[in-house]
């Protein structure tokens, strides 16, 4: 019968290397000193022996593969930040087991590369995945508002720069097409009282209250 | 393939524009010189622009004379013709070269355009090899890819890291990280605008258009309908990608014209590609 090996072992899900190593070294003990007793006792205590050391074997596993992948997911964000995508891409390609993450971090090399309509179906793919995390969904978001690092690891943390840079005399898009929509809205009362005045001048009347 | 790097008029300064065209006819002049009249017919907003960027970013200093031209009899002031310039118009020879190869592969045979290019890109491809290389490597890898099927920025992959290199060329010692990126997205943005404005007709005549291969529109209405916002959202996420390259570029001279092109031109014509107008027309953002 298959057992939840953490329960077999006592330990919580997120439990550290050396907490799993403690909690089955004394398991191991209790159940050594038990197998020597007569009876049912000894061979119970033989049952739950290797249950246990199947147990610590599938934890170790899987904690050493866990890590192996964090490691890969660290060392691409480091590689990421020193714009060496292709690297990247090439420790990304080395991992088999592909989750959210793993589609998080594939965008991320992505947008480096300036690859931006992949970059965006790689997120998608990821918050498909994994629907309830929120940082995924917050990256999205601010790709698709065309935040400078959406995924926040080629440059660390630059905030886009929106207000009161000019270059060469010219403002920035945003503050040139604000500026623009807001006097072409003043421009055209200023010119229906131009044009009322001209009507005046020559006799006639555009605006009858002044 | 040209003519999506342009000034967006309405909000060009004057002295900005009288520099942009003094470029566009001293990259015209300097054509003439190096590869005789026909081949100024190849001179084009998208070379001038290269020629603006890369004098400001090198600093070079450029004199003005008055010339006239074979379609305007009054004289003007056109920037005289500098090594850079010439190189320039090389590159430019070799890419329309490399424009007619793909429309001859393609089975369209323009005898006139063969006529007027053909011995003048075979020139410039003598004397600037770097560039030919460039071109025959980009047109090897486009083909592969369109072989290969593969995805949207996969197909835009060569041109565009063939404008990064010849980026970095014409940069010389002057290239960076910042440089090389400006050149491979504008190369990424000008192969989707061509896409985009030659769909109907690549659909018309069964040709290889990457955004037909993904979004599978049959016709460009249909497209627009269907896939706008993706396409809006590829273009601004290049544009915002050059501007941010753009930042920690340092021009010496031409400042207020680059600034233009890359900050509003680019966007203009993105408006106007996805509104199907005139390129040339001006539209005043209102």
């Amino acid at each position: 019968m298959f057992k939840n090996p953490f329960v077999v072992l006592g330990v919580s899900k997120d439990a550290t290397q050396a907490e799993v190593q403690e909690a089955y070294e004394k398991l191991r003990e209790e159940y050594r000193n038990e197998i020597h007793l007569e009876g049912d006792g000894g061979k119970h205590a033989a049952k739950k022996l290797s249950e246990l050391e199947e147990a610590y074997r599938t934890v170790m596993e899987q904690l050493s593969s866990g890590r192996e992948i964090r490691g890969v997911y660290d060392h691409v964000a480091s590689l990421l930040k020193a714009r060496k995508y292709d690297e990247a891409q090439s420790a990304l390609d080395k991992v088999s087991d592909r989750g959210a993450e793993w589609h998080y971090y594939q965008s991320a090399v992505y947008h480096g590369k300036g690859w931006y309509y992949e970059a965006k179906a790689q997120l998608e793919m990821a918050i498909n995945m994994d629907p309830d995390n929120q940082k995924y969904k917050d990256t999205l978001s601010r790709m698709q508002n065309h935040s400078a690092d959406p995924t926040g690891t080629t440059t660390g943390s630059t905030p886009h720069a929106t207000g009161g840079s000019t270059r060469g005399g010219y403002d920035t898009y945003e503050n040139m097409e604000r500026n623009t929509r807001r006097s072409t809205a003043a421009d055209c009362c200023t010119s229906l009282i131009c044009a009322d005045c001209c009507c005046e001048c020559m006799g006639g009347d555009l605006i009858r209250c002044c | 393939m040209f003519g999506y790097v342009l000034p967006d008029k309405p909000n060009l300064y004057i002295k900005d524009f009288a520099l942009f065209r003094a470029y566009y006819c001293g990259l015209c002049h300097a054509t003439k010189g190096e590869s005789g009249q026909l081949a100024r017919l190849g001179v084009n907003y998208d070379a001038t622009f290269i020629s603006l960027f890369f004098h400001g970013l090198h600093g070079v200093p450029v004199s003005v004379v008055e010339k006239r031209c074979i379609l305007n009899p009054k004289k003007r002031p056109v920037i005289a013709a500098t090594p850079l310039m010439k190189s320039i118009a090389r590159f430019n020879l070799v890419l329309l070269g490399m424009k007619l190869e793909d429309d001859r592969a393609d089975g369209e045979w323009h005898p006139f355009r063969r006529m007027a290019f053909s011995g003048q890109v075979k020139k410039a491809r003598r004397i600037s090899p770097e560039f030919a290389v460039l071109a025959d490597e980009c047109r090897v890898r486009q083909a592969e890819e369109e072989e290969k099927g593969s995805s949207l920025d996969g197909a835009a992959e060569p041109f565009a890291d063939m404008m990064r290199q010849a980026f970095a060329l014409l940069a010389g010692e002057k290239s960076s990280p910042e440089v090389e990126r400006i050149g491979y997205l504008l190369g990424k943005y000008v192969y989707f605008m061509d896409a985009l404005d030659d769909y109907d007709a690549d659909v018309r005549e069964k040709k290889f258009n990457p955004f037909r291969r993904t979004f599978g529109s049959e016709s460009y209405v249909e497209l627009k309908k269907t896939h706008e916002a993706d396409v809006r959202f590829i273009a601004e996420e290049i544009i915002r990608g050059i501007e941010e390259a753009y930042r920690s570029v340092e021009l010496t001279d031409n400042e207020g014209i680059v600034t233009n092109i890359l900050w509003y031109g680019l966007r203009w014509r993105l408006d106007t590609v996805l509104k199907k107008e005139k390129g040339k027309c001006s539209r005043i953002r209102l």
